[in-house]
């Protein structure tokens, strides 16, 4: 399934979905802002501690049942049952995932 | 000798629950960029992959401006341990370079929870180029 979620930055400075298992669509980054970015990401040059980048998103492919019917989102239970364990996305006292459709 | 397994005990991969898997990125006349995650392949808890392939290949289309590094890279992360670069190129583009590289790397096992990444980066001005970063295998239970 095809949703829009967050484009983040990691304190390394990589740019990055919150999801185990994705496919980013390629041109699918929003919104371009001259000097900033570009539908494939953020340019090289750019500042990448500009306020304006927090508001990044792209398009991802992810798998069926990682979606909740009810909310059309990636479902958290979900997550943490597929990959119990794992010290990002497995765990109950874990951070969530930040994913925002809302955007 | 005779070789008795037990009952229900399935030894080839993908007669236990096997499934497909793969994921890529390939796109042209991509700019500079900053370093950005393009797709990402995470486990499940009671499941393994065998990795059939992971390539990775740049193919500069503009060699304008200073000339920089470009990577095309496949990072694996062991569940709960330390991230490592597990295929990757390095180029060099602009300043007039046109080349293209590519790397494979095939036969790899992720256990439980282990992640399989893939990522681009292009710190040239002005430069671009087409990417192509793929993975296949195949999962099973674990």
């Amino acid at each position: 399934m095809r949703i829009r979620v967050k484009l983040k930055r990691s304190a390394e400075g990589l740019w990055f979905v919150d999801l185990p298992t994705f496919a980013m669509v390629p041109g699918s980054v929003e919104p371009v802002i001259d000097e900033l970015t570009t539908p494939d990401g953020v340019l090289a040059v750019a500042d990448q501690t500009d306020s304006r980048l927090q508001r990044l998103s792209c398009m991802v492919e992810v798998p069926d049942d990682y979606i909740d019917e009810r909310t059309g989102k990636p479902s958290r239970v979900t997550l943490r049952l597929l990959h119990r364990g794992h010290p990002r996305w497995g765990l109950g006292n874990s951070t969530d995932p930040d994913i925002d459709l809302q955007l | 000798m005779r070789i008795v397994y037990p009952a229900g005990a399935r030894n080839d991969l993908y007669d236990r629950n096997g499934a497909s898997k793969g994921a890529g990125f390939a796109a042209n006349a991509v700019a500079s960029h900053a370093d950005t995650q393009r797709w990402s392949y995470t486990a499940p808890a009671s499941r393994k992959l065998l990795v059939g392939s992971l390539s990775t290949t740049i193919n500069p289309q503009n060699a304008g401006g200073p000339a920089n590094l470009a990577q095309c890279y496949g990072r694996l992360t062991p569940s709960g341990g330390a991230a490592t670069t597990c295929c990757g190129l390095a180029l060099t583009l602009g300043g007039g370079v046109i080349a293209t590289s590519a790397s494979h790397l095939q036969g790899m096992i992720l256990m439980p929870n282990d992640q399989l990444e893939g990522r681009t980066v292009d710190l040239s001005t002005g430069a671009s180029a087409s990417y192509f970063i793929a993975f296949a295998g195949l999962e099973f239970d674990a």
